[in-house]
């Protein structure tokens, strides 16, 4: 068997990488991606580290949930585009002080 | 028995003449003062004493009593029938347009005052009732207050008299301190002496009768209408003065200062029978007789001729007050108060004029002579000083030939006479009691001769003196032997006649210290108003300006800086943290993943 700790390691270096990501990158889209990544990663620590059954079952409702949010963040990225005219992160300042 | 209500009745009439109509004035005068006379003579023969405690200070106490003794049993029915007479005699005197109002209101409160005078039995009554007596004498002279003259006089008397007021106030609480009472008789019968006590009070005494050097006031008292001289001014008020040192002969006796008494008096004589020979002033000439006959008296009182003094000062009440009402007659026909313009332009005037002159000069059956003559006999025997029996002969020698005078001059001069029955027949009344009050003195009724024995031989020398004073006068003013020009040509005699002109400069001397006086106070006050009470009115605004410098600076650095400080401050912080809004999303998320980095490490490795 491949000890559970592998898993659980493997896990937190993709969750740190897509936190990474998700506070460094300039494309939209691409913080979006992280943001997925980083919850993927979660739910495999769920699997990996799962005894009953319960585990897997509650991994399926964190992919509903992250879909869910998904489309919120399509909507938001086409307000942007709408806004802003491009993918850059670095166009939305109004908040500046 | 109850001739102590004697001045009730004018009482009554001084507020019924305010209170009336100016057309009864005279009218409530005259009734008010015979029903007062009525009332006074009840008392006569009648010795009482009616005293009501008035209030009390601790040990000390006030009483409000009345006594009646001979002393006050004959000089009330006498104001109260010089008033009457005098009131009649005003009726024609002054004309109908003058404030008659004002004048009776005045005259009554004088004789309801001058009678209180009379009737008190304590020191402090007899206060009260003085200042009313000297506030309605400065009423009266002053009747006429817008007359320049008649103003400056009667402020002149108000003086003198106030400086009398003042004394005999001190001399008062000084006598109260050592007999503990103001009572006459307690007084009197303490038998210890009170020198400087008494003294002040006789100063107070020689203001109101108007004796050496307080006498400067009586003559300029003239500018009051002639009947309000002739009660006030020779009959009555005059005499309070007197009256008051007869009240407290016994306390004056046992203090000693009976020698005082003769001495002031004596100068008082001389120095006015002196005045009045250079007197132009028909009334004048008598004011100064005034008060060289109340020095007689004062004079009497000094040598121990108690009864013949005040027996004078019965006598000299109604010869005066007729003599004044002459002379307002001849002033009142002729329009003119000198002696050299004035006539008698009847028989009958110049025959009361007459009766008056020889009662004043000591001719008997006069009743002058009987008074006076005791007085110069008491003189000749008296304890104080040898040189008073000349003096006295040399006074009486004065007084004649200033009378003498008095008639001669005027008796020259021709005019038509104009007067009417009321006012000759008050005059004509007095002079029938001039002809007969000298007999008071006699074997059967002995109050007024007191110790003293009357003898004939006495008169011989005065007798000498008066016709002597006759023949001289008779001589220059109605012969014209000699010529006024011989006085001015010698030189003593231009020094002299100056001297006597200017009253012996006593009245420029008291103007002077009255003046200088008053001018160094008030300069004094002035200092003491710039220097201290416009210092404490500057310093206080001075002060305010500062402390609202002061609040202004707390004002600008402290409450603004605070103020301004907060301000500051939190721009300050609002400038540091605003950095943290940088509108970009992931610094955002950053912090949120490093708060739950925090969160895990404080949940995880720090134990609660």
């Amino acid at each position: 068997m491949i000890p559970a700790s592998w898993f659980v390691i493997f896990a937190m270096t993709v969750f740190a990488t897509a936190a990474y990501g998700a506070l460094t990158r300039k494309n939209i889209l691409l913080v979006f991606f992280c943001v997925e990544s980083m919850v993927m990663a979660a739910s495999l620590i769920f699997i990996a580290l799962a005894k009953t059954a319960e585990s897997q079952i509650f991994v399926l409702f964190a992919w509903v949930i992250s879909a869910g949010d998904t489309i919120l963040a399509l909507a938001i990225f086409l307000y942007m585009m709408k806004k802003a005219g491009g993918v850059e992160l670095d166009k939305i300042k109004n908040l500046k002080w | 028995m109850t001739a102590y209500l004697a001045p009730l009745p004018l009482f009554i009439g001084f507020f019924a003449i305010i209170l009336g109509k100016k057309e009864h004035a005279a009218k409530v005068a005259i009734a008010s003062a015979f029903i007062a006379l009525i009332v006074s003579l009840s008392g006569v023969f009648l010795r009482t004493e009616v005293s009501q405690e008035w209030f009390m200070t601790g040990p000390l106490g006030f009483e409000f009593g009345f006594q009646l003794d001979e002393l006050s049993m004959f000089m009330l029915p006498l104001v109260a029938f010089i008033t009457t007479l005098v009131f009649i005699y005003s009726t024609e005197y002054l004309a109908e347009k003058e404030d008659l109002k004002r004048y009776y209101a005045c005259m009554s409160l004088f004789a309801l005052s001058m009678m209180l005078i009379i009737l008190s039995n304590n020191l402090l009554m007899m206060f009260f009732a003085w200042e009313l007596v000297g506030l309605s004498s400065y009423l009266l002279i002053g009747f006429w207050y817008e007359k320049k003259s008649a103003s400056k006089a009667m402020r002149k008397a108000f003086t003198i008299i106030t400086i009398g007021d003042i004394a005999m106030f001190a001399g008062m609480a000084i006598l109260l301190g050592t007999f503990g009472t103001l009572n006459f008789e307690a007084i009197n019968g303490a038998r210890t002496p009170a020198a400087l006590g008494a003294f002040l009070l006789l100063i107070g005494a020689f203001s109101k009768s108007a004796q050496f050097p307080l006498h400067v006031w009586l003559p300029d008292a003239m500018e009051g209408p002639t009947p309000v001289s002739a009660l006030l001014h020779s009959a009555t008020m005059v005499k309070a003065g007197i009256y008051l040192m007869a009240r407290i002969y016994p306390l004056l006796e046992t203090s000693g200062l009976l020698p005082i008494l003769a001495w002031v008096g004596m100068i008082s004589i001389l120095l006015s029978a002196t005045l009045a020979l250079a007197e132009n002033d028909v009334k004048r000439i008598l004011a100064y007789s005034s008060i060289s006959h109340l020095g007689f008296m004062t004079f009497g009182l000094g040598i121990g001729a108690y009864h013949a003094s005040l027996f004078h000062m019965f006598n000299h009440s109604f010869f005066k007050a007729m003599l004044f009402l002459v002379a307002g007659m001849l002033i009142h026909q002729s329009h003119s108060q000198e002696i050299q313009k004035i006539f008698f332009g009847d028989k009958k005037l110049a025959l009361v004029a007459l009766v008056g002159v020889l009662a004043l000069s000591g001719v008997p059956p006069f009743n002058g002579f009987w008074s006076k003559d005791q007085i110069i006999e008491a003189a000749a025997h008296n304890h104080v000083s040898p040189i008073f029996y000349p003096l006295v002969l040399g006074a009486t020698f004065l007084s004649a030939l200033y009378i003498f005078r008095w008639f001669l001059v005027p008796y020259k001069n021709s005019g038509h006479a104009h007067f009417g029955n009321r006012m000759f027949l008050p005059v004509a009344l007095l002079s029938i009691f001039v002809l007969t009050t000298g007999f008071l003195m006699n074997p059967f009724y002995e109050w007024f001769e007191g110790e003293a024995e009357f003898h004939i031989a006495g008169a011989i020398p005065s007798g000498a003196m008066i016709l002597a004073a006759f023949v001289l006068a008779y001589a220059v003013f109605w012969k014209g032997a000699i010529k006024s020009d011989a006085f001015i040509n010698n030189p003593l005699g231009r020094f002299v006649h100056k001297a006597l002109v200017n009253r012996y400069w006593f009245d420029v001397l008291y103007e002077k210290i009255f003046t200088t006086i008053v001018i160094a106070f008030s300069k004094m006050m002035h200092t003491f108003d710039i220097v201290f009470i416009d210092g404490l009115v500057n310093g206080a605004g001075k002060a305010g300006l500062l402390l609202g410098k002061i609040s202004g600076l707390a004002d600008a650095y402290v409450v603004d800086g605070a103020v301004n400080g907060i301000g500051d401050v939190l721009k300050m912080w609002g400038e540091m943290f605003k950095r943290l809004v940088t509108g970009f999303v992931q610094t955002y998320m950053a912090w949120v993943v490093g708060g739950i980095l925090l969160l895990i490490f404080f949940l995880r490795y720090v134990t609660i």
